[in-house]
């Protein structure tokens, strides 16, 4: 029986080789790196042996996942053990190519259902049928979001939506509350579109009920001279400045062009916006839900009786057909159909230079590091200009542009002071539900929410405003604004949400509620620890298990002695295991180590 | 470089130098002299002071609140609000000084408002409500002016009063750009100077700082279990002290543990000040409001010990959105306000520090004057009120509107369109609070469409500036 000799490294190794010529041991030498190893044990989960000289020349198992973990801690929501390996064994780019070629999970099909099944236990709990909403509201959403994201098999699309979402952004913060069908649909455009084309994504979000109520191009009419009335310029302003252009003209590499006396060039005046605002106008709802009230759509009818997931139509009488005079000399001419002047709009609008480097750092930015190179940002663009086949806005080409580049994978990157980004509350919440795993005997996957939002400030589609919970530029405060860096998500990062998820965690990782249900009888989901008992019985041994999946091998050696201290002491049966576990996890997901991505 | 910027000065700009005015203006302008010598370095007056925004959570009936009483008023009143008329008899009968002879009174639920309203120190603006300029009926009724997004709309609404901005939405509060402003005259660096009652809100989210979130009955948010001494609780606090002792070299982990760390000292120290100060003369009552006054007047009690020298408290006490049961609600509401405000007055009071807080309520929106058989529903202008010692009390403030049906500022169903805009309301409190005219701007984006900055007079009259 071939004896196993598990090594463990501390700082992740990598299958590609540093830039520095030496050899392997270097790590030895590399900060705060020990190796140790241990015998006689072989944990559950591991299939394959692994030995010395393969650790050491960083082909071995390890790497290998850690390396994976980390990917799947960049491109899904977290990865459990079982994906971990899946993901280590097939290579990353296979991986993506296979996940691309998934169909896409949706939320929007789960809507109704979850709403009838719940509307069902509301009455049979003794609920007053008139007292239940008439439309499923954000809290269906939420349940719906949950049971699409817990049974997904597409983790990276499914990631991908989400950060699409961040940047395309609606709110439950509006009238959209009431509305829990609508934002399904909305979001199902990223959820399809994730690996489509950037272009599509743009048309389907000007025309999506959600959002026709959010920046209020639902029902905005053509200019009224007699009344003096003018088009809401809001989505007009909002689709150039958050959605495909910004503020100022770009290069490639994401950097601001400046004219001949060293000023930022904006992109679009105030004028300009009066002249898109023009174009969308004209818009109504285009089908109503089953109501007391009228039969067909109408321009002017809002969102109370729309069906959702019908995207606006053009109600021409209302649109306003003069010419319009958008960027750089683009003329959309006078008479055309509104339909026409918007889809004009859009491919004007997508074909802007800016829309590669713009949207490409945003999505590094969520993915990956906060401050990428020029170098990163202009592969990037390179991939949204062209896809290698001439095609223009290939998300699946940008998406791996984002995952495969050497700052997202290379280990060497992981080294430098620059490299990082504070993982969002939201996804660190995920990475341990996904990454830890759940148990939950009601079968239903129904999270409101509500601790988890009020204690993290950080919930799908639930930012105070169209500018998603924090800015692409924000700097905290202290040695990131000093050094002249960005860190977008410690703009989320303060003495209430700081406290917050920690608190968060003594529910999640030492009480083990993931979710917390309000029913009577409760529908909990619990955090599921049974597969790391056995290993708690060696405290090592249960620190790299988390390590891997929550950390991807980079916990550091004073962390790591920290929990082993701490947890040391309980000593003994099933009881003091708990311990062990409950205590490891909830310092690990509350140390900068797990909170901090490199 | 700091400018001085002081009463001093402002008064200067308005043409007024120094004590015993005999301009109109002066009887608004009291410059204190005692105060004037208390001012420091950065022309800020180094007296503490404090603004206390209650807000009405979902939309106010306030002209059930505030009532017309004389004989004509009182049956245009009763004739448009039908069978949610408070009975004339009910009216608690309050004093308007200038109220040119007109008759007002206050819901029967609101007997210690009314006296402090008749000492002088309660003032009510009317008929006050969110703008982007100055809107007359026609131009509301055409569309033709900017108006405010989402009128009507709980969370539009809510927004607006908070951020100032009616015109946008934003996600960054006038108390929170206050704070921005103003938070160094704390010498606190872990708590906050925008204290919530209420948890995050858009009030006071600044640009550089947040809200300090408290509960009304238990202090502050801290790290659960840390420092108790049973369970893993010990494995718990000796973790995160070490987790906080280290090193960290990295920018990112450093920044994290940082603040985290901040906060943790900062709920720590605050709940040892707060159990420190010695219980209070002044009874509270045991509801969520009362008892939000007394952990604030409680924080205010500590401030010497926690380095506050200017704060702004929120409390958000929600559920008037009464489109049923408008008079059994408000009964009942209107009675918790009424005993927190008779509470807070009566411990500023004992603390001696009547003349140097301020609490103002804000609303949604007010709501129809009609009936929609037992309630009312979403409106817009409306009455607030505004209590303490440096309030110009016994007034009114803005235009009480008529309150018969289709009159010039009534557009339909009994909704007022606001005669006064709440930028200027907003503009005097953070003036009181030390902000310079100038500086106003930067808070309040749409100011100087009510209100000429340099023009030396209050915008309002309200307070005393």
């Amino acid at each position: 029986m071939k004896q196993l000799i598990i090594l463990f490294i501390i700082i992740t190794q990598c299958l590609t080789t540093f830039s520095q010529a030496e050899d392997s041991v270097m790590l030895r030498q590399t900060n705060g790196i020990t190796v140790t190893t241990s015998s006689n044990y072989q944990p559950d989960g591991w299939t394959k042996s692994a030995s010395g000289d393969k650790t050491i020349d960083q082909s071995g198992l390890e790497g290998k996942l850690d390396e994976a973990s980390r990917f799947l801690i960049q491109a899904t929501f977290g990865g459990d053990l079982q994906t971990i390996h899946e993901v280590a064994d097939m290579g990353i780019e296979p991986w993506i190519d296979k996940q691309t070629e998934m169909e896409p999970s949706l939320i929007y099909p789960l809507i109704q259902p979850t709403y009838d099944e719940y509307k069902e236990d509301f009455i049979a709990g003794g609920g007053d049928p008139e007292q239940f909403p008439w439309r499923p509201w954000r809290d269906i959403f939420s349940f719906a979001w949950w049971e699409n994201n817990m049974r997904a098999n597409d983790l990276l699309r499914q990631r991908i939506a989400f950060a699409l979402g961040e940047i395309l952004v609606i709110s439950v913060q509006s009238d959209l509350s009431e509305f829990g069908d609508g934002v399904a649909s909305y979001y199902d455009i990223f959820n399809r579109n994730a690996f489509g084309n950037y272009k599509d994504i743009l048309m389907e979000v000007t025309l999506h009920p959600s959002m026709g109520y959010y920046l209020s191009h639902l029902d905005n009419p053509k200019a009224d001279p007699e009344l003096n009335t003018h088009p809401d310029e809001n989505y007009a302003r909002e689709v150039m400045q958050l959605f495909s252009i910004g503020l100022y003209e770009l290069n490639e590499d994401g950097s601001r062009k400046t004219d001949a006396n060293g000023n930022f060039i904006p992109t679009y005046q105030n004028s300009d916006i009066k002249e898109f605002a023009k174009v969308f106008t004209g818009l109504g709802i285009g089908a109503v839900v089953e109501n007391e009230w009228v039969d067909e759509p109408d321009f002017g009818y809002g969102i109370w009786v729309a069906d959702m997931n019908v995207p606006m139509k053009m109600y021409q009488e209302y649109h306003e057909t003069k010419e319009k005079h958008l960027l750089n000399g683009f003329v959309i001419p006078a008479g055309q159909n509104g339909m026409d002047d918007i889809e004009q709009t859009i491919n004007h609008l997508f074909n802007h230079p800016n829309v590669g480097p713009f949207i490409g750092r945003k999505l590094i930015q969520l993915l990956v590091k906060s401050n990428p190179t020029p170098q990163y940002i202009t592969s990037v663009t390179a991939a949204f200009n062209d896809n290698g086949e001439g095609i223009r806005g290939d998300m699946k080409a940008v998406i791996k542009a984002i995952l495969l580049h050497p700052e997202a994978r290379e280990c060497s990157w992981m080294n430098d002071p620059v490299q990082g980004k504070l993982s969002e509350p939201f996804i660190r919440y995920t990475q341990f539900t996904h990454g830890i795993g759940t148990n939950n005997p009601s079968g239903k996957y129904w999270n409101h929410g509500y601790y988890t939002y009020e204690n993290l400030k950080q919930y799908p589609f639930t930012s105070p405003s169209v500018f998603n919970f924090f800015l692409p530029d924000f700097q905290p405060n202290g040695p990131i604004a000093d050094a002249g860096l960005f860190a977008p998500e410690f703009q989320i990062h303060n003495s209430q949400t700081s406290i917050g998820y920690v608190n968060m965690n003594d529910i999640w990782a030492i009480d083990e509620y993931n979710f917390w249900s309000w029913e009577d009888p409760p529908k909990h989901v619990y955090t599921d620890y049974s597969w790391l008992v056995e290993d708690a019985q060696d405290s090592e041994v249960l620190i790299n298990k988390l390590d891997l999946v929550l950390t991807h091998g980079t916990l550091s050696n004073e962390t790591r002695a920290i929990i082993k201290q701490i947890i040391e002491p309980y000593q003994g049966g099933i009881i003091q295991r708990m311990n062990r576990i409950h205590l490891a996890t909830y310092l690990i997901m509350i140390s900068p180590d797990y909170v901090i991505l490199k | 470089m700091k400018t001085i910027r002081n009463r001093r000065d402002f008064l200067k700009i308005a043409g007024l130098t120094a004590l015993g005015l005999s301009s109109p203006v002066s009887s608004i302008f009291k410059l204190n002299a005692i105060k004037a010598a208390s001012l420091d370095n950065s022309g800020r007056d180094r007296d503490y002071k404090a603004l206390v925004c209650l807000y009405q959570g979902g939309g106010n009936d306030s002209f059930n609140m505030l009532i017309p009483r004389g004989d004509i008023e009182y049956n245009e009143y009763a004739l448009t609000r039908s069978n949610l008329a408070i009975p004339k008899n009910d009216i608690l009968p309050i004093d308007v000084q200038n109220g040119n002879g007109k008759l007002f009174g206050l819901h029967p639920s609101m007997q210690d408002t009314a006296n402090l309203f008749n000492s002088e120190h309660m003032a009510f603006i009317n008929n006050i409500g969110t703008l982007v300029q100055p809107t007359t009926k026609e131009e509301f009724m055409n569309n033709s002016v900017p108006l405010p997004l989402g009128l009507f709309s709980h969370s539009d609404q809510t927004q607006q009063w908070q951020t100032a901005v009616p015109n946008q939405r934003v996600a960054v509060g006038w108390a929170g750009r206050l704070a921005d402003l103003m938070h160094e005259s704390n010498s606190n660096p872990n708590i906050p100077m925008n204290i919530s009652l209420s948890g995050t809100n858009i009030f006071q989210y600044g640009n550089s700082t947040v809200e300090f979130s408290i509960d009304p009955h238990g202090g502050s948010e801290s790290i659960y279990g840390y420092g108790a001494d049973w369970g893993l609780n010990v494995g718990r606090t000796q973790g995160i002290d070490m987790l906080f002792n280290r090193q960290y070299d990295d920018i990112y982990e450093k920044t994290y543990i940082d603040v985290l760390k901040g906060a943790h000292e900062g709920s720590l120290q605050f709940r040892e000040a707060i159990e420190a100060v010695p219980d209070f003369n002044t009874v509270f009552e045991v509801d969520d409001v009362s008892q939000s006054f007394h952990m604030i007047a409680k924080v205010i009690a500590a401030r010497e010990t926690l380095g506050f020298e200017r704060q702004i408290f929120f409390i958000d006490y929600g559920g008037w959105d009464h489109h049923d049961e408008l008079l059994n609600n408000q009964e009942t509401m209107l009675q918790f306000v009424n005993n927190g405000l008779k509470s807070f007055a009566e411990v500023l009071n004992e603390l001696g520090l009547f003349d140097q807080v301020t609490t103002f309520s804000m609303s949604d929106f007010s709501r129809t004057l009609t009936s929609n058989g037992n309630g009312t529903d979403h409106a817009w202008g409306g009455n607030v009120m505004a209590m303490g010692g440096s309030v110009n009390g016994k007034k009114f403030y803005g235009e009480y509107p008529s309150l018969e049906l289709e009159n010039p500022v009534e557009v339909g169903d009994g909704v007022m369109l606001p005669t006064t805009a709440t930028d200027l309301y907003f503009a005097e409190l953070a003036i009181w609070l030390g902000v310079t005219p100038s500086e106003l701007p930067t808070i309040f984006p749409n100011i100087s469409n009510f209100y000429d900055i340099n023009s030396g007079i209050p915008p309002l009259g309200f307070l005393n500036i």
